[in-house]
């Protein structure tokens, strides 16, 4: 029988790069994926109604929910519709906007200063710089497009060590990019390109992005853009030191006296569980499912704290329109990219607030600048969209007003990704009625943005709604983040890592303090919310956990 | 001979058939001509000419393995276009598909507050909104392959994956 050093729960963001790092290292891996392996030619035809609207490569709501409990005690069964159910994980279906987390994430109670009434803040046990080797490696092992920040904007952007380069130039601007620099220009911000797992050129056997216009949400058929498949978990399976099982769901881990001791795991729904034993554990499956995991399988937890800190992050949009300004297209010799929202701007001027008229406000987040008529094809466009004097759901001559519109003017939309509060009441437990298709009951998540969210939010938006509008923009929606929020692709923090057994879950290397051998790989670890996309960070963070093993 | 047929998901297969009876495609044309009406002189094709009842009335064709709503979908409609038609003749003395575009539109802003009185308590009127709204809006805009945006009319009138064309004045 194969024995195996170590035994990897999920084939998504860490859970690939864990397979990465422990078959170089020598080790043999087991990596158990709930999901088949898709190839890229299943996502063909780029179908919005199939793929977007009826959302087949995610978890369906009425057999395999999220349990949301709202601010007002009301029970819902939510869509995971950030969930990838197939090897890869949602990696197969992310935008891959991978910006770093920054100094102002790693310790957040330095910008802070204190903490808001009834939450949480700490600062990371690790600094940024000492992340900083491990995010070179995720983006060189991935594949990042990108453009460093130039001289003199590095407090703009991710900052990066002296002559570093992302392996691949950024995507081709899109069209709107000229005027929003200039318009921001004026208010002394800095937008820049978004670093991207897209290829810009031929890298590591993949293709460049075609700029097809079906991104988030899609498959890719071209795998232009990067995977844990393609990238890290094509790397382990070629050492011939990696067993991937698909279709087999992990249904406990296996632990006694502080030890782990392997898994218990079902390759069919209605089949016996069997077991499979290892020295180490490592699981990636999501922060709400992790959690789960933890919970099911009964991991020591003297202080109460599995679950707790839980994070989504604070989000918030607006979208403008230029009566200035000709729709966008794609200009001269096709320099710019009109027809994907790839080409979309992030900024980080908001990302600490500094405003004498709002001294309470101190961290806030980041941009990612997107055209409305473009950032996903039409159906999710034009559903989602307002108008000049109505907010949302438009019909009749609103809705032909907004197309007109959208046809004929320039826009704008922006998706603000921003700090969080951590609270001990915003939690991750496990549901007491519903189970999912293995039998096992489903994540339930309280949930209750703190005011301080809610502020940034409205805050932030407001600031560049005024930019646009000094620029001749119009407001056509403006939806800042409320209290409630029934679920979110960005969620960490309900296994919190830190030095003290007393104060976290994991310890600083993401190993359970109760159970030897257990680590986590997900997002769960993360002591604070960050403001950014949090995937790249999770990557690094595996390369750095699994470097040490 | 064609190659590949045993491999074509349930999606891509077309029904044979649609599911609405002419009638009831009526009626739903009747509520999308105002949930989405053209406006020529401004370039903007409307529902019915895209042909999103038919969209509809295939999409309702489907098997539940397709999208799991679809059976549901058929109840919504079967019992909800008799209602509307009731609730027509009651207070505007007409058919649905007879009612003048303003008495249309009264119809849909009480679905979307959920204020037609004497409307079917069966029937959950904003959950009926939406869904009328979300299908007009996917039988317009989805890839014409699902039996609406007929000859990509609406792509073709918003400018979507191409330039906006000139659909309906010549071009001198």
């Amino acid at each position: 029988m194969t024995t195996y050093d170590a035994i990897i729960v999920g084939s998504g963001a860490g859970g690939g790069t864990a397979a990465r790092v422990l078959t170089k290292r020598g080790m043999r891996v087991l990596v158990f994926e709930k999901g088949p392996m898709r190839r890229p030619d299943e996502f063909l035809p780029y179908d919005e109604l199939h793929f977007g609207e009826h959302m087949p490569l995610t978890p369906n709501k009425n057999t395999d929910p999220l349990i949301y409990i709202d601010p007002t005690g009301k029970r819902k069964a939510v869509e995971r519709w950030w969930i990838g159910n197939m090897v890869g994980g949602a990696t197969m279906l992310w935008e891959a906007n991978l910006p770093r987390y920054t100094a102002e994430d790693f310790a957040l109670l330095d910008v802070m200063k204190e903490a808001p009434a009834g939450t949480s803040v700490v600062n990371w046990p690790w600094t940024y710089d000492q992340f900083q080797p491990w995010f070179e490696m995720a983006e060189w092992e991935w594949g990042i497009s990108g453009q460093t920040p130039p001289p003199g904007t590095e407090h703009m952007q991710e900052p990066v060590r002296s002559g570093y380069q992302f392996p691949m130039p950024p995507l081709r601007p899109h069209a709107s990019t000229p005027f929003l620099l200039w318009a921001f220009a004026r208010a002394g911000m800095k937008p820049f390109p978004s670093p991207r797992g897209i290829n810009t050129r031929t890298y590591n056997g993949r293709p460049a992005c075609p700029y097809c216009g079906y991104c988030q949400s899609f498959g890719c058929a071209v795998n232009d853009r990067a995977s844990s498949t393609n990238t890290v978990l094509a790397l382990a399976l070629q050492s011939g030191l990696c067993t991937l099982k698909t279709g087999h769901c992990v249904t406990r881990i296996l632990h006694s006296k502080g030890r782990v001791e392997g898994v218990a795991f079902k390759s069919d729904p209605a089949g016996a569980e069997q077991t499979v034993k290892a020295k180490h554990v490592f699981v990636s499956i999501q922060a709400i499912e992790s959690t789960r995991m933890f919970l099911i399988s009964g991991i020591p937890d003297p202080n109460k704290l599995v679950g707790r800190y839980f994070t989504y992050h604070t989000k918030g949009s607006a979208e403008l329109t230029f009566k200035s300004q000709p729709v966008w297209d794609d200009g001269p010799q096709r320099l710019f990219q009109p027809r994907t929202s790839l080409g979309s701007l992030q900024m980080r001027d908001l990302y600490v607030i500094r405003d004498k008229k709002r001294p309470e406000l101190t961290k806030g987040g980041k941009f990612s600048i997107y055209d409305p008529f473009t950032i996903s094809p039409l159906i999710k466009c034009v559903s989602r969209t307002g108008g000049a004097t109505k907010p949302k759901d438009l019909w009749g001559k609103q809705l032909v007003d907004r197309l007109v519109e959208l046809r004929n003017q320039g826009g704008v939309m922006f998706s603000f990704t921003g700090e969080t509060m951590s609270t001990y009441d915003n939690r991750v437990e496990l549901d007491d009625q519903v189970k999912d298709p293995w039998g096992l009951p489903v994540a339930r998540v309280v949930y209750k943005h703190h005011d301080y969210d809610m502020q940034i939010s409205k805050y932030c938006l407001e600031r560049v709604c005024q930019i646009m509008t000094d620029s001749g923009g119009e407001v056509r929606k403006l939806e800042p983040q409320g209290a409630a929020n029934e679920g979110y692709g960005h969620n960490h923090g309900s296994l919190r890592a830190g030095a003290d057994p007393g104060k976290s879950v994991l310890d600083t290397n993401c190993q359970s303090h109760t159970v030897h051998g257990l680590y986590v790989l997900d997002s769960a670890f993360m002591p604070t919310a960050g403001a950014s996309n949090p995937t790249l960070t999770q990557i690094a963070n595996a390369y750095r956990v699994c470097h040490s093993i | 001979m064609t190659l590949f047929t045993a491999d074509v998901p349930a999606w891509l297969q077309r029904p044979a058939k649609g599911y609405l009876t002419p009638a009831e495609i009526a009626q739903v044309d009747a509520i999308f001509s105002r949930i989405l009406p053209a406006d020529h002189a401004r370039q903007i094709p409307g529902a019915v000419e895209a042909g999103a009842s038919s969209f509809v009335s295939e999409l309702l064709a489907m098997d539940a393995a397709v999208y799991w709503e679809i059976p549901n979908w058929r109840t919504l409609y079967r019992a909800a276009l008799p209602a509307l038609d009731d609730y027509a003749r009651a207070n505007f003395q007409a058919a649905l598909v007879a009612l003048t575009d303003d008495q249309m539109n009264s119809v849909i802003g009480g679905l979307e507050a959920g204020s037609l009185a004497g409307f079917s308590a069966a029937i959950d009127q904003k959950l009926l909104f939406t869904t009328l709204r979300r299908h007009c809006i996917q039988g317009c805009f989805a890839d014409p392959r699902w039996g609406g945006n007929k000859n990509k009319v609406m792509w073709r009138g918003i400018g979507y994956l191409q330039p906006a064309e000139d659909l309906y004045h010549d071009n001198l």
